[in-house]
């Protein structure tokens, strides 16, 4: 089996002969990481090597007949890495002269953020670092029964807590007390209603269809009944009737009720749960985001709150009603006749367990079902949404056979699964009408014997259904009830996590920012072992326009992620207006700064409301005259709605250089200290980079700007240009000085676009 | 396009890196092989990369190497490239989304868990499979014919 040691804790416990052959080598075992692979070196799964690190050394363990040690002394190591591949990564130390120091340790992706962790660690403690941090726990497997997760971090459906997961939802219902009382009451009056009707029935044929020496059980209720009605047949019909109907009327009264009340309460309930996860979400840091999926996230607020949903408005109230039910029915029947009730209650067991065993099977075909289905529709969306590339690679009938293929599989599918649907449901029918003829036979036989009254016979066929009904879907609880408490989980995972306000140990108040950016030896990395950012140190002066120029991938967009506290540097400092980001209170950090990214994000809405976005003082008139500055309002004008003018979904209705003059005019309005253009015009004709540009001289003016682009023409305003490779500063300067260095990058590059700008007859 | 792989010799160094070693006299230290069809069931293509990710080389299969230069192409490929191939499904739960798998490979005994199966498995069209689990780890089923008759009804129940 897989190493239980998956978590991205660097110290875990290892064998006792590999921690004690590592400790006699180093002479202690004060170990900083201790970690075994999943993979050996042969690249098989049997057994693992060790890595092993302390202050001054790391310690390697082959693993083998007798586990070899080899040691490497860290002021060797020049560089630590992580070299992925697929479905492994190693780690590699390379010494001064760029060679591997040590055969690198293999791994599977399932350690690839602790080794990651590791090799940060070696690196620092490489570059003579003291202030060593390690990342925070990630659980990979379960800790409790060591099953893997279905994500890091996740949540094991097998060790949900069912009490403390049923508590914490409970204590949503607290507001609704009154609806939850009013509910309850409904659910005992629908149990009792609905039990009353077999033994209306059995009353009316025992004390007004049949002689009343013939009549069983309950005479004290038909007693009464005949004392209403003076003992005569017809009055007594009349009562009984109307006994039965008033039953049946307050039963449906009550089924109302409760749905009408457990609709209302679960929605609201639901939207309760919801509210506290978006807008939760929505403070959540951008670490968070990056080792996540969206979609996984948008599902807590969607897939998982409606299934909480479905087991709150439907499950729960199910589970109540039926089980009243049952107890009712079960008490009542062995009341009237105990020997036939143990007799119909043969089949239960067989039904509680065929039917779960049915089921499993079911589940499993519906899912199947479901993925071809799934397959089918998203094949067949695609060949329409492709319809104009298929038609011109006359692929029209490779795509028909791949449909036809989809299809055809899907078909048989159904035609399995319905198949299997039918005998399914036809079994548990046979079960639950078998129970008639138990009761017919022997209760019939009562009944000659004169044991019995027929009334007795006719409320236990009543009293059969009461019972079956909820049996047949008891197997289904258990999971219905597992898959409820592990979306709860879920959700309740991401209403735990730290947000970026909790994360603010002290914060320090910066209402009015002079635009001062300073970094002081900054490493950042997204993901463990994998360094973005080397030892950045640059300092921005306040109303300074600077320009950052790299190629993709150097790490232009993490300097300005960082600035923004998206997310925290790994080492070294930044500072704005000299005081360190990270005491820095983050709403007034953010309020003021402004962003145009390569991207423009608009929101669905009117084009005045998107200028407007996160001001919300603003008048019209400011709307107006931003929109002029950003050489937009023309444009603007050009549209029959003009300011009120719908943009649409992401602004779909919108040309790229209207989102991105929109997206500046917001800027304008938010009036930011610090302003960040990250590649405003990359994806802009000429002559609509040029409208741009217009609006972005007017922005830039008086403020703080950091501009990323590939075009350079778009940093020709910048005072300084900054030029990045590898995460490192390789060059600085104006754009003349930068022109003097011969064989410098930036004279590269301009070269480089001087050239193309030739080859396609345009001037740069 | 490619020079024959025949000419070229690759050359384990002390310090454990891959060298390259061309007819032409040019030596590459450091160099790493990458697949460049490595999930694919047909002809491997191979990319022989320096130390930052540059293209020195790309050749359609290894025969043409010398046998020692294979070997040590093989040992590299063979420690960046894990794709396990699953001989038996010991167990095999569908849990809502998520299966949990514990399978023995070739590579010896392995758990893992697989959910968004649409987008993580890959149908080879000739009997067999391409997953993905969770952590991004692949693993293979080179024909489901070929595996046990409990390992099939196991796999038949869940894909």
């Amino acid at each position: 089996m897989t190493s239980s040691e998956e978590t991205t804790l660097v110290k875990k416990t290892l064998p006792r002969q590999v921690m004690s052959l590592a400790k006699k080598a180093a002479g202690s075992g004060d170990f900083l990481v201790s970690l075994a692979t999943d993979i050996k070196r042969d690249g098989s799964f049997a057994g693992s090597d060790y890595l092993l690190v302390n202050a001054r050394e790391a310690l390697f363990i082959y693993n083998g007949a007798k586990p070899r040690l080899e040691r490497v002394a860290v002021a060797k190591v020049k560089e630590a890495s992580i070299e992925t591949g697929l479905s492994s990564a190693r780690l590699v130390l390379r010494g001064k002269r760029g060679g591997f120091i040590k055969r690198p340790l293999i791994f599977s992706n399932n350690l690839l953020k602790q080794f990651g962790e590791a090799a940060k660690v070696i690196q620092l403690l490489a570059e003579k670092e003291k202030d060593i941090k390690i990342g925070e726990e990630e659980q990979v497997r379960c800790p409790k029964c060591n099953r893997l997760l279905p994500e890091r971090g996740g949540v094991c459906a097998a060790c949900v807590s069912r009490i403390g997961v049923f508590r914490r939802l409970t204590g949503y219902l607290k507001p609704y007390r009154g609806s939850v009382a009013l509910l309850m009451i409904m659910f005992v009056v629908e149990s009792l209603t609905q039990s009353a009707g077999p033994l209306l029935m059995k009353i009316l044929f025992d004390s007004v269809f049949v002689p009343k020496e013939l009549a069983g059980t309950m005479r004290s209720v038909s007693a009464c009944f005949e004392r209403i009605s003076g003992g005569e047949p017809w009055p007594m019909l009349v009562v009984i009737v109307l006994a039965m109907l008033g039953a049946h009327l307050l039963y449906f009264i009550a089924r109302g009720a409760h749905s009408w009340i457990s609709a209302g309460m679960g929605a609201n309930l639901i939207a309760d749960i919801r509210r506290d996860v978006f807008s939760h979400v929505a403070r959540l840091p951008m670490s968070y985001f990056n080792q996540r999926q969206i979609g996984s996230i948008t599902s807590r607020v969607t897939s998982d709150s409606q299934t909480l949903h479905e087991f709150l408005v439907e499950g729960l109230p199910y589970l109540a009603i039926n089980a009243l039910k049952l107890t009712l029915t079960i008490a009542l029947l062995l009341y009237l006749n105990w020997k036939l009730t143990l007799l119909i209650l043969i089949p239960a067991p067989i039904l509680l367990i065929g039917g779960g065993v049915f089921w499993k099977m079911m589940r499993h075909l519906f899912h199947k079902w479901w993925q071809k289905w799934a397959k089918f529709s998203g094949d067949l969306h695609e060949s329409f949404y492709a319809v104009k590339l298929v038609k011109a690679f006359n692929r029209e009938g490779k795509e028909s056979e791949k449909l036809d293929k989809d299809n055809m599989s899907l078909t048989r599918q159904t035609i399995f699964t319905d198949r299997r649907w039918i005998t399914y449901a036809l079994f548990i029918e046979f079960l639950m009408t078998s129970g008639i003829f138990i009761m017919l036979f022997y209760g019939g036989g009562q009944i000659l014997k004169g044991n019995m009254s027929l009334g007795t016979l006719i409320a236990f066929q009543g009293y059969l259904f009461i019972l079956y009904e909820p049996l047949r879907w008891f197997n289904q609880i258990n999971q219905w009830m597992t898959r409820a408490f592990t979306g709860a989980e879920r959700v309740f995972e991401v209403i735990d996590a730290k947000d970026e306000a909790g994360q603010e140990k002290k914060t320090l108040r910066l209402p009015r920012m002079k635009g001062d950016v300073r970094f002081e030896k900054v490493h950042f990395g997204y993901e463990a072992g994998k360094e973005v950012l080397r030892n950045i140190t640059l300092n921005i002066k306040p109303g300074e326009m600077v320009g950052l120029v790299g190629k993709t991938g150097v790490g232009k967009s993490t300097i300005i992620n960082l600035i923004c506290r998206f997310y925290r540097a790994n080492r070294g400092h930044i500072f704005i207006d000299g005081v360190d980001i990270n005491e820095l209170n983050l709403t007034d950090l953010r309020s003021q700064i402004g962003m145009v990214l390569q991207e423009p994000i608009l929101f669905d809405g009117t084009i005045a409301e998107n200028i407007a976005y996160g001001c919300d003082n603003a008048s019209f008139e400011d709307v107006v005259f931003v929109a002029r500055k950003a050489h937009m309002h023309e444009d603007i004008m050009k549209k029959p709605e003009a300011y009120d003018y719908l943009v649409g979904e992401h602004g779909k209705r919108l040309s790229t250089g209207e989102k991105q003059r929109v997206s500046i005019a917001r800027a304008l309005l938010h009036n930011p200290r610090l302003l960040i253009l990250d590649e405003p015009t990359s994806s802009l004709d000429a002559e609509t980079e040029l409208k741009v540009q217009k609006g972005l001289r007017n922005l830039v003016k008086g403020r703080t700007t950091i501009a990323i682009a590939h075009r350079l023409t778009t940093l020709r305003y910048a005072n300084r240009l900054i030029i990045l490779k590898d995460g490192r500063v390789t060059e600085m300067g104006t754009h003349k000085e930068l022109m003097r260095k011969h064989k410098g990058t930036y004279r590269h590059l301009v070269k480089i676009q001087e050239d193309m700008s030739k080859q396609m007859g345009v001037a740069l | 396009m490619a020079k024959k792989p025949k000419q070229i010799r690759l050359v384990r160094e002390p310090d454990g890196t891959l060298t390259m070693l061309h007819p032409n006299g040019k030596r590459v230290k450091d160099v790493r092989v990458a697949i460049l069809n490595p999930i694919d069931k047909g002809n491997k293509w191979y990319e022989l990369q320096d130390h930052c990710g540059k293209s020195l080389h790309i050749f359609p299969d290894l025969t043409e190497l010398n046998a020692a230069s294979r070997r040590l192409l093989e040992q590299d490929v063979r420690e960046r490239y894990v794709i396990p191939k699953i001989k038996k499904i010991y167990s095999l739960n569908q849990e809502s989304h998520v299966s949990y798998w514990d399978v023995e490979t070739d590579r010896g005994r392995r758990d893992f868990v697989m959910k968004d199966k649409l987008d993580n498995i890959l149908e080879n069209g000739k009997g067999g499979y391409t997953l993905k689990d969770v952590m991004g780890n692949y693993f293979m089923i080179e024909k489901v014919e070929r595996l046990d008759g409990r390992s099939k009804r196991l796999f038949d129940k869940v894909i």
